[in-house]
This record gives C-alpha cells, structure tokens and sequence, in this order.
C-alpha cells in the first residue's frame, strides 16, 4: 500500500479537536454573512464599481485573451449577484468558507495538522479586503481558491503518482493555474508546492521556487505593460496591496514557519517524577490554545471593524442611494463627510439630492465640506464624476452635454445598466430610436436588467418617441431647441440657455440661481428673482433671501420685490452677522471658528469665506 | 447485437426525418410558389446589391414573421444553397458560398426566403437578386474601433478583418503600449507590409510609427493626416491645430481646425519639408491624398476664421501637380470651390486608375464623420463632372477607401442609426456608376444590434498586415534607433530654413536625382 504524499502527524501536536473548531468556524460564518450583508453590503459595489457583465457569447472572448480572464469573467458574473444585496453576502461569504476549508487542507497536507491560524486570517483578510471598496474582492477570493485548489489537486496526486510524473503535472496545473487566474494565484501555488516538497527533500523545492521566483522578476523588471499588468491586475493603494499581499502570503508564510519548527526536532518528553502528569500537559496545551484562537478571533474581528473604509462606503452609498433616488439619505450621507473625502461625483449628487428634496436654495451652503464648489464642472471634474454629471444635465434638459459625459463614462467605467438606460433615452429625446436600441439591446443582455430592456424596446416598436416613459417625457419639453457650440463648459450661458428656451425649467434656475451664488454674484441673484413668481415661489428661498440683504447692504439700496419679503429671522441673524464682521472676526482663527459655528450654514459665511481666499490667492 | 440493433433504429428513424423534412420542404415550396409576395425584409439590407465574388457569406436576420425559415440561394452555375432554420438569423455556410459565388462571378444571385406562418402555411417572398461582380475586393479590412463620443480614451485599436471569412484579429491596441491614443492608419498602396500609424503619447511625444516591409520604426515627429506617395519615398502630411467642441442640438460633437498646413516627410531621407505650394501661410491645409500616378496631391484648404465663425468654414478641395524627380510643385488648382457648391469639402480620395475622385461635402468643418449633412460626391477627372451620389443617407458618409482595382469602394456611415458609423460597401461600375451599398458581413447577423463601438477609417488593403503586434509596441514604447527627422523650414513659411531636427539620418540608401 502507498504511502501518501500528504504529511503526517506531528508527535508534539495534540490532535485536533475537528468538531468544536467546526463549530467555531460555522458560528465565525455565520457572523461574517450578516457583517457583510450588514456593514459592507456588496449592493453598494454593483451600482458603484462592479465589473460589467453580458450574457452574449462576444463579452466572453476578451476574457480568454489573457491570463486571469477566465476568472476575472467568473468573479463578473458572480458579482452581478450583488444586485440583491444578501445573495451577494451568501456568494462572498461562500468563497471566503471555501478558501478557509482549502487553506485548511492545504496546512494539514503540508504540516501534518491541521491549522487554526491561517484559514481564519485568509477570511478576515477577503473580508478586509472587501469592505476598502477598493479592489475586484471577488476575482481575488476565486483567483486564491483556485490557487489553492491546484495545490490540493498536485498534493493529491502524491498519492499515486511517481516524483518525476507529479512535478510534471505540477507545471502543468501551474501553467494552466496562471491562464484562468494569473499571476497571484501562480505564485502562490508554486511557494505552496515548493514548501510542500522541501518538507521531504529541500533540493526539490527550488524546482517551484525558482520559478516563482522568475516568474515574480519577469513581471516586475519587464518593459512591456502587459507583464507590469499581471503584476498588478487589481488596485492601486499601498493599504489595499498590503491587504492582499498578506492574504496571498499567509499560508504559505505560516506553513515555511510551521516546516521549520517541525524541523527542530522531536519533542521534549517531560522528566518522569516532574512536576506535572503527562495527561496534563495536553490539556493545558490545548486550553492554551483554544485561549489564544478566541483572543485572535476576537482581534481579528476588531481589525475588521476598524478597517471599513467608512468614507469610500460613504460615497458608494450616496452613489447607490442617488441611483434609487432617495434624495434624503444622499444628504444625510453627504453630511458625513470631510473637504477631503467628497469628491466631484458625490458633490453632483449632493446637488441633485439638494434640488429633489426642494433645499438647494435653503441649504446649499450649509453643506460646507465641498471642496469643488463647481455644479457643473464638466470634464473638468474628473473622468470618475462623469457618471453622476450626466445625470444631472440629462434631468436638466441639456441632452447633449448628458450624452457626451455618458460617452466618457462608458468608456472609463464600461457599460454600466444606470449609463446604457440613459443614453438609450438620450438617443430617443434626440430622434435616434435606431441608435437607443443598440444600447437597450446591450442592457438586455446584463443579468436583472433586461425586463426594463426589453419593455423600452418593446415600445419602442409602437412608438419611436416613447412619449409613455415618465422620464423622457419629462425632459423632452425642457431641452434646448438652439445650438449652443461651446469648448469648455460654459455652465451660466448653458443655464441661461435653458431658461431662455422653457422659462418653466425650475430645475435650470435653482441651478442657474446657486451657480450665481456660488460665484458671488448676488447682483445676478438679485435680478433673477423676479422668476419666483413666474416659478410659483410660495416664499423665498433662504441662501437668495441671504443674497438679497447682503446686496442692500454692499450697495445701500432697497430691492423692491413686488410683495414678497424677507423672513424676520433672516434680517434679525443678518443684523449678527454684520456686528461679527464689524468686529473683523473674520480676521482671527477663533473668530473664523465662531463665525462657522453660528453663520457656517449661511450664504454670508461663504461669500466673505470665498472672498478671503480670492484675495489669499 | 444489441447495440448494433439500437444503432439501425436509430440510424433508421433519423433517416426518416430528414426524408420527411425534405418532402415537407419541398410540398411547402411548391404550395408557397404559386403566390410569392413582396420582397422579405431583410437585415442588413442584402437586396438588389453588387457584392464581390470573394466576400464573406452575406448573413442576415429575416425581419419577417415566422416560426421557421427556409432560404434558397442560388445563381446560375453549381447547386442552389438551402438553409432552413428555426431562427430569422441565417448563417450561410463559408465553403457553398465561396464555391457558389467563384462559379457564378459576374452572374445574378437570388435569394428565395419562405416563412412558415403559425398555422403551418408557408408564405413566400419574392425573390431577391443581387449581382456577383466580376472583379473581386481587396481582401482584408483594416480599421479602428471606438465608442463613438469621447474625448478620454481607454480602450483603442486598430483591426484588421479578413473580408473573405469573419476572422477579426487586432493590428494594434493601446492596451500593448501603456493605453495611449492611435489614430490613422495609413497604407502605401494597399500593401499591408508597409504603412504608418499615428501615436499619441500622455507624454507629449507623439510620434510616427513606420513599418516598411514589415520592418518598424518610430519617427519622432508629430504628424496628422497622413498620404503615402505611391513611390513609397514621400509621405505627405498635415500639421493641425484641432480642437474638439459640443453642440447642444443635433451631431453632439464637432471638430475645429484653428491652424493647418501641409508637410512632406521624405521616408528616404529622413527630412521633413514645407514647400511652400502646400503650406501657404494665408491658407489652413489639410486632407493630403496623393493621386494614384503620385503627380498631384490633393487636398483642402480653407482661410483661418476664429472658432466663433465656425458654421463659416467651408473648405474647397484643391491639387497641385508634383514632379518626383526634380522634386518640383506646382501651382494649386481648385477642383471644387466652396464657392460654387456652397459646402465644404474634405477627404479627397482618388481612385488607383486616376479617374474619379471620391470626396466629402458637408455644411462646415473638416471633419465629416461628425457632420450628419455629409456626403458622398465624385468628381469624373476627364471631364471634372461632379456628381452627388445615389448611394448617400441621410446620415453622415465618410472615411471612403478604394480599392486596388477601383472597383470597389469601402466607407463608414452612420444610416443604420445615426450614431455608429459602419462600413458599407459600393460597387463602381465601368461607367461610374456606384451601386447600392452593402453593410459589413458579420457572422451573427444580430451583431451590429449591440454594437456599441464606431468604425473608423476602414481602409482595403491586399492582403493580412502581418507584423505581430508585439513588434509595433515595442517599436513605440523602447525603439532601438528612433528616426529624428531633419526639418527643414517651417509650416506655413514661404522661406525655407533648417528650424529644428536632429540628425537626418537615413536608414535608406539616397534615390538617384
């Protein structure tokens, strides 16, 4: 009878308790699947960055040109399961439960034991990983399984094949190991097998580790962007790369720690007549270490509180909440976050959710942790605001800006459903139903998207304006009717524009209004006004009434208003703020503090705020 | 014994089938002939089309109601093709197509297209003829492809597409060269082993790249519209000062040439020149095309107008003569005054054999693909007769490449949709005539339904561009010896002066004066 390739048990190791660990492990499962749905909620990363999937046969074929695709298109498909948000917790926590049963095996067949470290570190590692919303964390759970896959398979294959036969077919899965998953998952099953056999022979372990080795070097050293990609086909940030660099390295890392110790020898027998019995010694031991795998779970999952990277999870909320058009959540998220973690994308949505919720004249401004100050900043903005802009400009009614930043988006963050739907209404509001069924018929072939799909192509058919979708219709009789050439974003002319076309578009002047305001330029704001009525205004909106006085007093003039006033609170906390500035408060860091926290929310604060800086600058 | 029972069983009632499939074909033909109805709609629309006897098979989507399909194709020589199908999307089969359309070269071809309704009757359509011509097309089709409205790109290449089969397989894409921009591909009389392709560099460098039988290297010189001299010796160029602007109303791009001159690089001598004839400071050149004999160059040209009077530009389409040897211009000579037609013209292209001229004409601007007014017009140059052609849309017609044999014409349109342009093919009869065009045949036919890429400046060339792709990065990203040009003069300069370069060095032995 053979004898099998896999290791065996350690003497010193005291066997392992299977049942309780598994138990430990179902209850650690358990509470990963509701911190995931719960806390870093994968719904989040299918509206804000998951990988674009479609069901046709030609989305597949870029997948097989390269190594790694075949589980990248896996890990697309896969996430297309993050439009319901628990299924995408069950799918996430499922691969993490398999990657720690395969790290399980793989430690037992390299050490003998089985080990209680490393598979619980390899998924609080996938779990860290996931909530930094900052990598595909699904092609890196599939990619390690796989790798760890292989390595069982060629453990395995100890069993019944020779030395000679077993190293080539190692290779063999290596290599086919490095077309479906890439590099990461290559190298780590090479580091695994070389442990494995130096375990038995050193010399035989440099036959995987040189190779790891060059493989690694080739990546690194080489010219060409194609191996530099393989080296880093995930993500960008340090933090994120140590993330991942430790899942990959764990294992392999405590199975060398764990062969060398073995290494050292047999164990130490205790002195018969010594001060404790053999029997207690185990038991000690094994207490010890039960201690120790509760205080490591217990730190582990502290690690994974903390590391949630509460504002990228910020940014994907308002992202996915702006997505559904819960305008109030927006604003409460939009509320969380600093100067510095707002980006162009949320302020964009911040002021949709401003204009839905009727508070972008009442509260523009007390939202002072947008660092842009720019409604429209076009590709000014950053490719990565494109999205959220051209949403914007479509409710606008400026139809062909929208489209034009929809392009940019398709093209830097691929066919999205929220990009596809609307420049397949695009192409309707421009007379093009020809060309909106080429995107519909690319939304239908995306997995939970296509009934929308199909319906619009559907009516389409009958009706090539679609007068019957709610959001076209909308926009139709807002859009502009004159051309408009322009190279820059020229929003104020834009804005103009649209009024000048429909001067119903409320929508085109709180916006015009707040570009005005956002501009100092109170005297634009002031000769505005008289279109609240011609809006139906029921009063005036706060940010304009804090324009109004704060141009009767630059310029010492009464603004008559045809019988609509300023509230009596906005004059009385006027008359504040002008004895603060007479006291140039404005002039000191304390006064600036005070100033912020009593005016911070108003229209005052922000134009001698901006003033300043203009001046600074 | 058992098994091979199974197996007679089987093999039996199989033949069974198909046997009463046949018959049922056959009684549905004949009871559908009597009463054929109108032609089948069909997408894209083969009917009453040229195509080449070395095409790739022409499938299509039955646009008709059905639950099963039956087609005939047929000619006059060899056995009719008979495909029928439980789908409206009919595949053909590449080898019948091949041998049926290499019998019947300058032959009809029909196409005869049943649908069996939901009570089981067969209705037949009248039938389709189309026409085999006698001369075939150049054999591959080289093109690149993008989305159509971005000013950021991501994913960009260059493609090839054997025109005799469905086989697409990249030239160049940027992802092998760190992402960066690739524009306009050009070829030296349609030989794929020698052509030059622009690069645009994040890091300012944007250079040429020059493949000459198939050996590369990269010219450090910013270049824009490119035209090989047929001699292989010159490749003329313009220098343009573009800038991309936004409608809000219809075409939602727009392109504005602020500044444009021409240049010639000599391949041979590796110097860049401005003759004055083509660079004339009170004229913004562009659109070089050499004729097929390389004795005129044509072009566009405009006065400089700010961008605010942009719907003012018109372009007028212009040549002047070129003595190789003595390396000698002529005077410019306007073809086609913006004058007279009130429109602006661009993209002259002449056909091999020298006697049409196939350009754009659109309201304003030079760059049509964005211009839904643009279209098709020809120019007979023995008789200088223009003619606005019957195979234009409503949409915009550009990037037209001929033929080696000046028999056929390949051109990006955007008539299926208004927003993607695709290549359709044109016949060019002996008397100028261009035939009804045909779109790209793909292998599903439902493939340009969700197309979402535009394909831009389909060119024909003779044969498969076999330089591997790995060799074109490399060239772009760590050349062993890039070519500095030597330049002489200035764009735009009626004095000619050594302004900048570097060495001049020719990797080329010195043409005989």
């Amino acid at each position: 009878m053979r004898r099998s390739a896999l290791a065996q048990p350690h003497p010193r190791d005291p066997p392992f308790d299977r049942s309780s660990v598994g138990g430990v492990a179902v209850g650690f499962f358990l509470l990963y699947f509701f911190y995931t749905g719960a806390r870093v909620q994968p719904v989040l990363d299918y509206y804000h960055a998951w990988p674009v999937f479609r069901s046709s046969p030609a989305f597949r074929v870029p997948f097989l040109g390269y190594p790694g695709g075949l589980v990248d298109y896996a890990a697309a498909l896969l996430g297309q399961l993050n439009y319901f948000n628990w299924l995408g917790a069950f799918v996430f926590t499922g691969i993490a439960a398999l990657a720690f049963l395969a790290t399980w095996r793989v430690a037992q067949g390299i050490l003998g034991r089985g080990t209680r470290w490393a598979p619980f570190l390899t998924a609080f590692l996938l779990l860290l990983v996931s909530e930094r919303y900052a990598c595909p964390v699904l092609a890196i759970g599939i990619g390690l399984l796989a790798a760890l896959l292989a390595t069982l398979t060629y453990y395995e294959s100890g069993r019944v094949l020779s030395l000679p036969i077993r190293l080539v077919f190692g290779f063999v899965s290596a290599l086919t190991l490095f077309y479906v998953a890439g590099l990461w998952p290559l190298l780590l099953m090479l580091l695994l097998c070389g442990v494995f056999e130096g375990n038995k022979r050193l010399a035989i372990a440099w036959v995987f580790l040189l190779p790891a080795l060059g493989a690694a070097g080739w990546c690194w050293w080489s010219p060409d962007p194609a191996p530099a990609a393989l080296l880093n086909p995930w993500c960008r940030g340090a933090l994120d790369w140590g993330l991942i660099g430790a899942l990959f390295l764990a294992l392999p890392v405590e199975c060398i720690i764990g062969s060398l110790w073995r290494r050292r020898g047999e164990p130490t027998v205790p002195k018969p007549g010594g001060p404790r019995s053999r029997a207690e010694l185990p038991r000690r031991r094994s207490g010890l270490r039960w201690a120790m795998l509760v205080a490591g779970l217990l730190a582990g999952w502290a690690a994974v509180w903390l590391g949630l990277d509460a504002p990228r999870r910020n940014l994907a909320q308002i992202d996915y909440y702006s997505n559904r058009k819960e305008y109030g959540k927006v604003l409460a998220l939009a509320a969380q976050l600093t100067r510095q973690q707002m980006d162009f994308a949320s302020e964009s949505r911040l002021h949709l959710a401003l204009y839905h919720t009727g508070r972008l004249g009442e509260d523009l401004f007390s939202f002072r942790n947008q660092s842009g100050w720019d409604l429209l900043p076009g590709l000014g903005g950053g490719l990565d605001s494109c999205r959220a802009q051209s949403r914007t400009l479509f409710e606008l009614g400026l139809v062909s800006e929208a489209e034009h930043l929809a392009h940019e988006a398709l093209e830097s963050e691929g066919e999205r459903p929220e990009l596809l739907r609307m420049l397949a209404q695009v192409n309707v509001l421009k007379g093009r139903p020809k060309a909106a069924r080429v995107f519909l018929n690319v939304l239908a072939e995306i997995p939970f998207q296509s009934k929308w799909a199909v319906e619009t192509l559907s009516a389409l058919q009958q009706e090539p304006w679609l007068t019957n979708d709610a959001e076209v219709a909308l926009v139709r009789p807002l859009m502009l009717t004159n051309d408009f050439a322009h190279e820059t974003f020229p929003a104020e002319g834009m804005l103009v524009q649209l009024l000048y076309c429909n001067s119903t578009n409320r929508m085109a002047f709180e916006y015009l209004m707040a570009e005005y305001l956002m501009n100092l330029q109170v005297n634009k704001v002031v000769d505005r006004l008289w279109q609240l009525d011609s809006l139906q205004y029921a009063g005036i909106p706060r940010h304009y009434e804090e324009a109004l006085v704060l141009y009767e007093r630059l310029k010492g003039t009464r603004v008559e208003l045809s019988g609509r006033k300023v509230r009596p609170q906005t004059l009385e906390r006027f008359q504040r703020f002008d004895r603060a500035m007479e006291q140039r408060l404005l002039s000191t860091e304390a006064g600036r503090q005070q100033m912020a926290r009593e005016f911070g929310d108003t229209y005052w604060y922000y134009y001698f705020a901006r003033q300043g800086q203009a001046r600074q600058s | 014994m058992q098994n091979v029972f199974i197996h007679r069983i089987t093999t039996g009632a199989v033949g069974l089938m198909v046997l009463a499939g046949v018959v049922r074909s056959l009684c549905a033909g004949e009871a559908a002939g009597s009463t054929p109805r109108a032609q089948p709609r069909l997408f894209p629309d083969y009917t009453g089309v040229t195509i080449p006897p070395n095409i790739a098979p022409l499938n299509f989507r039955i646009e008709e109601p059905g639950s099963r399909y039956r087609v005939e194709i047929r000619s006059t020589r060899e056995q009719p093709l008979v495909i029928t199908s439980g789908k409206a999307a009919i595949q053909i089969p590449l080898k019948a197509w091949r041998a049926l359309l290499q019998a019947n070269a300058g032959q009809p071809l029909y196409i005869d297209v049943l649908a069996r309704g939901s009570g089981g009757e067969w209705k037949r359509f009248e039938t389709v003829t189309n026409q085999i011509a006698r001369e075939p097309i150049d054999n591959h089709l080289v093109y690149r492809l993008l989305k159509p409205l971005y000013n950021a790109y991501v994913h960009l290449g260059i493609y090839q597409r054997d025109l005799e089969s469905f086989e697409q397989r990249p030239v160049l894409e940027n992802k092998s060269f760190g992402g960066d921009c690739l524009n306009c591909h050009t070829f030296l009389n349609r030989n794929p082993s020698t052509f030059a392709v622009n690069i645009r560099t994040s890091n300012k460098l944007n250079p040429l790249v020059l493949i000459e039988s198939n050996t590369v290297a990269r010219v450090d010189k910013t270049m824009g519209y490119l035209s090989w001299h047929p001699s292989g010796r010159l490749i003329a160029f313009s220098a343009n000062k573009l800038s991309f602007f936004t409608h809000t109303c219809e075409e939602t791009r727009d392109v504005f040439d602020a500044k444009s001159d021409l240049g010639i690089y000599r391949v041979d001598s590796n110097t860049v020149v401005f003759p004055p004839a083509i660079g004339m400071p009170e004229w913004n050149e562009t659109w070089p095309a050499w004729s097929g004999d390389g004795k005129h160059l044509y072009y566009c040209r405009t006065a400089p107008v700010p961008i605010s009077k942009y719907r003012q530009v018109r372009y007028d389409l212009v040549r002047v003569s070129y003595d190789l040897e003595q390396d000698r211009w002529g005077e410019p000579e306007v073809m086609v005054s913006s004058r007279d037609t009130g429109l602006s013209a661009c993209q002259p292209r002449v056909s091999p054999d020298g006697r049409l001229l196939l350009f754009c004409l659109c309201k304003w601007g030079n760059f049509p693909v964005y211009q839904a007014s643009s279209d098709l017009y020809s120019m007979d140059l023995s008789t200088r007769e223009i003619r606005r052609l019957d195979i234009n849309s409503n949409q915009a017609e550009s990037w037209h490449s001929w033929a080696g044999n000046s028999r056929w014409v390949v051109f990006s349109s955007k008539r299926l949709d208004g927003l993607f342009a695709r290549p359709h093919f044109s016949y060019v009869d002996e008397h100028g005539q261009f035939h009804k065009p045909f779109l790209l045949p793909q292998e599903n036919p439902d493939f340009y339904d969700s197309c979402l890429q535009t394909f831009n400046v389909p060119e024909l060339v003779s044969g498969p561009v076999t330089i591997p792709q790995a060799d074109l990065a490399a060239a772009i990203l760590r050349p062993r010896a890039p070519l500095t040009p030597k330049i002489i003069g200035q764009p735009g300069s009626q004095t000619v002066q050594t302004v900048e370069g570097g060495e001049g060095q020719s990797r080329y032995p010195q043409q005989p004066e």
